[in-house]
């Protein structure tokens, strides 16, 4: 008998019988069911290293994406007044390159006790041209501008340029 | 059934053919306009309009002809179109609106030239650019004035150049001599003004000239408080 095969013996004789209904009070104690464990926020055994890189690397490049990202511009509106005096007219319309030349588009609200038609139009910046049409059939310059243009069709529009003071 | 409502019935079935093969050569119009890559709302409006004015299918396709071509040429469509559509609300009659079309597709493709000699590549605002001169040719201003400005030594940037061309056409619809034009339009680009100061630049020139005075005088005093 060799030396590992004497400790073996020894070891089992040293061990003591259980007493008598101790396997059946263990099993009696323990859960009818293993409880399931939840499962950890973080994966164990060093899994977390690629997910978490990727991240990381997906963060940084949408980081780096929306740094050089700028959402198209939105052209800037400014409101504008239109006036025209015309006391005797029943309805002034307002026609310019900012609807296309439309008729039944821009109505002016008027007269009011002085004879004046207005209306506020928010217009995209940059260069216009307007004409006003008196009840259906007169077309008027803005006598009020500075700068008209002839039209090419024997009448004479307005030329204005709109912009924003805060973004000239 | 008596004769009369013979005659009757015949021309409602024949008005209804008409009115039907019409109605086909509109829609065949509208397409062969989308499937040229045109703006659907603008062709909408157009032939809304044609048809609104009363003009025949065939009257209309003329008028769209300078829209095509300059499709075709790569050119800024929207500034024929809104050609069309202002000779069509002053009811104009449809040969001078075409002429007025093709006119202004004329303008277009010599201020591409223009801008092209000068700035071979069309890039950024090259179509912005090329509206903004047509106008200011069409308002008379003198082509040697904007060649000479284009072809400064430096080049120039798209955005600045448009603000200058834009003063340019103003201090023209106000009578400023052609010379007087382009000295200031000189000015702006050299002193490289922001638009603020253009436009503030321009409304002094306009508010000085009101009073009555000389450009040399107005020239004088104006760059006086920014030096």
């Amino acid at each position: 008998m060799n030396d590992e095969q004497k400790l073996i013996q020894r070891l089992e004789n040293h061990r003591s019988k259980a007493p008598v209904g101790f396997t059946d009070r263990v099993m009696d104690a323990l859960p009818a069911k293993r409880q399931q464990r939840a499962a950890a926020f973080w994966p164990a055994h060093g899994q977390w290293i690629t997910p978490a890189f990727a991240g990381a690397v997906a963060m940084l490049l949408l980081l780096l994406g929306l740094g050089h990202f700028k959402p198209a511009a939105e052209p800037v509106q400014v409101g504008f007044h239109f006036e025209l005096h015309a006391p005797g007219a029943d309805r002034v319309e307002l026609l310019g390159t900012f609807n296309n030349w439309k008729t039944d588009d821009i109505v002016l609200t008027g007269p009011d006790a002085s004879g004046h038609w207005t209306a506020t139009v928010e217009l995209p910046e940059g260069r216009h041209e307007y004409i006003f049409l008196v009840d259906g059939e007169r077309w008027l310059a803005d006598p009020k501008a500075a700068t008209h243009r002839p039209d090419g069709f024997g009448r004479v529009n307005t030329v204005i340029k709109v912009y924003d003071d805060n973004n000239a | 059934m008596t004769t009369m409502h013979r005659i009757i019935l015949a021309g409602l079935l024949l008005c209804t053919a008409v009115r039907a093969d019409s109605s086909k050569e509109w829609n065949a119009l509208r397409e062969k306009s989308l499937k040229m890559g045109l703006d659907a709302e603008r062709v909408e409006q157009a032939l809304g309009q044609c048809r609104k004015n009363g003009l025949r299918v065939q009257e209309c396709e003329a008028l769209l002809k300078p829209v095509y071509t300059a499709q075709t040429e790569a050119l800024p469509t929207e500034c024929v179109f809104i050609r069309i559509e202002e000779g069509l609300a002053k009811k104009v009659d449809a040969p001078r609106i075409v002429k007025a079309a093709e006119t202004r597709l004329s303008c277009l493709r010599l201020a591409d030239r223009m801008i092209v000699a000068a700035r071979p590549e069309r890039g950024g605002e090259h179509r912005h650019m090329v509206m903004h001169t047509c106008m200011a040719l069409e308002s008379g201003l003198p082509e040697e004035v904007l060649q000479n400005i284009f072809n400064r030594p430096g080049g120039f940037r798209y955005g600045r150049m448009i603000q200058v061309i834009e003063a340019g056409e103003t201090l023209q619809l106000t009578g400023l001599a052609p010379q007087d034009i382009q000295h200031v339009m000189t000015d702006f680009l050299d002193r490289d003004l922001s638009r603020g100061e253009v436009l503030r630049a321009v409304d002094y020139i306009l508010a000085e000239k009101a009073k009555g005075r000389d450009f040399q005088s107005i020239h004088a005093e104006l760059w006086v408080q920014a030096d």
